[in-house]
């Protein structure tokens, strides 16, 4: 094992960089796919897998500073696919809304296409798909389901047809 | 009372750097039991021997971090890092309030003749800031999420920032000044709070929208 911060996580690819601290918490699996890139210099990653959870990261991915992932179930990143700083992504609100709240609600996996782009400070909620290539502009809340191929932002994230 | 500078000069980058590794390894540290596959009956021993180690270690660094804090309740946990800067304000924290760690420090900055009042049984999430330079009072059993910012002053308009009992803030949530919360009111992801939000409600959007929550079905 080259990096002791990845020593926690269930199965680490070839060529992984990492630059700084990767917070692997809880009881849950995580795989990490070969080329991945933890860009945390600046600011530590938070990969959080609750037991018997799994968080799946493809080839290639490019994880930036302050990303934190949450997975009570399920949370499955794409090959390729680059993530921004301070994205989060969570697959269980944690709270119940309108029950009671603090117990835990039924969990809806999160999975991110393979080349999507997820912007800076983008919060993935509980059941949202990312098509594969689709973008996600920065400070973009996303509940739903994605297309692929289009680009989304905003709160919550509509489709945006001209991004400049 | 010796005011507590968070830009300390005498402390240098490489100090800061430091004792942010040595609060990553702590917070790493539920998960090297994780690493070495133990069975089943010794791994629950482990983990009631590391969930004592830590909820004292919560308890120390609580009185260390919530120092310069007026009044303190009983069973107050700080996990990771909470900078707290008390420029001369009333800071009260109450009974059972735990703020969890995570990669980024929260903050709570208190300016002087501030109020900021924190009640029973609050849970913050990392990497929140509040900022009290008037007035700032949080209700009991409120939930702050990560990276919430609670600000009672821009340049543009101040006012104090009221948010009543059972509160939920999601993630990345900014309360502006002058704003009052109702109680049980839920804000969600990345909304941007500028007018109040009345009771029993869902607030989403930038600026936020307010929907009732008994009118949701889920």
């Amino acid at each position: 094992m080259r990096n002791l911060w990845l020593l926690p996580m269930r199965q680490v690819g070839r060529s992984v960089v990492v630059n700084g601290p990767v917070l692997v918490r809880g009881r849950g699996d995580i795989f990490v796919g070969d080329r991945v890139v933890f860009d945390c210099a600046r600011f530590a990653i938070d990969l959080y897998a609750f037991e018997g959870a799994a968080i799946r990261i493809g080839d290639g991915v490019h994880i930036g500073p302050g990303v934190s992932i949450e997975a009570t179930e399920y949370v499955e990143i794409g090959h390729g696919a680059r993530l921004g700083a301070f994205v989060k992504i969570l697959d269980n609100n944690l709270h119940g809304t309108t029950t009671d709240r603090n117990a835990l609600p039924d969990a809806q996996p999160v999975l991110v296409g393979a080349g999507a782009k997820i912007g800076d400070r983008c919060v993935l909620l509980p059941g949202a798909r990312v098509g594969a290539d689709a973008t996600v502009l920065d400070d973009g809340v996303l509940t739903r389901k994605v297309p692929a191929g289009i680009v989304v932002g905003g709160l919550p994230a509509r489709r945006v047809r001209d991004p400049n | 009372m010796t005011p507590h500078v968070l830009g300390d000069p005498s402390r240098t980058t490489s100090d800061a750097a430091a004792e942010s590794r040595i609060w990553l390894i702590w917070m790493q540290a539920d998960n090297w039991t994780g690493i070495v596959r133990l069975p089943k009956g010794v791994q629950r021993v482990t983990d009631w021997l590391a969930s004592r180690v830590r909820g004292l270690g919560s308890w120390i660094n609580a009185h260390y971090r919530l120092r310069h804090a007026q009044s303190m309740g009983r069973g107050v946990r700080v996990h990771g890092r909470l900078e707290l800067e008390n420029r001369g304000g009333y800071l009260s924290v109450g009974n059972l309030v735990w703020f969890l760690g995570g990669p980024l420090r929260s903050q709570i900055l208190c300016a002087p003749g501030a109020v900021l009042t924190i009640g029973d049984g609050c849970g913050f999430n990392y990497g929140f800031r509040i900022e009290a330079n008037q007035e700032v009072r949080i209700g009991a059993r409120c939930d702050v999420a990560s990276l919430c910012r609670i600000i009672d002053q821009t340049p543009t308009r101040s006012g104090a920032v009221v948010i009543e009992d059972d509160v939920w803030l999601a993630h990345g949530v900014t309360v502006m000044p002058g704003v009052r919360i109702g109680k049980g009111s839920v804000v969600s992801a990345g909304t941007v709070v500028e007018s109040d939000i009345p009771p029993g409600s869902l607030a989403i959007g930038r600026p936020a929208r307010c929907i009732a929550l008994s009118n949701l079905t889920h």
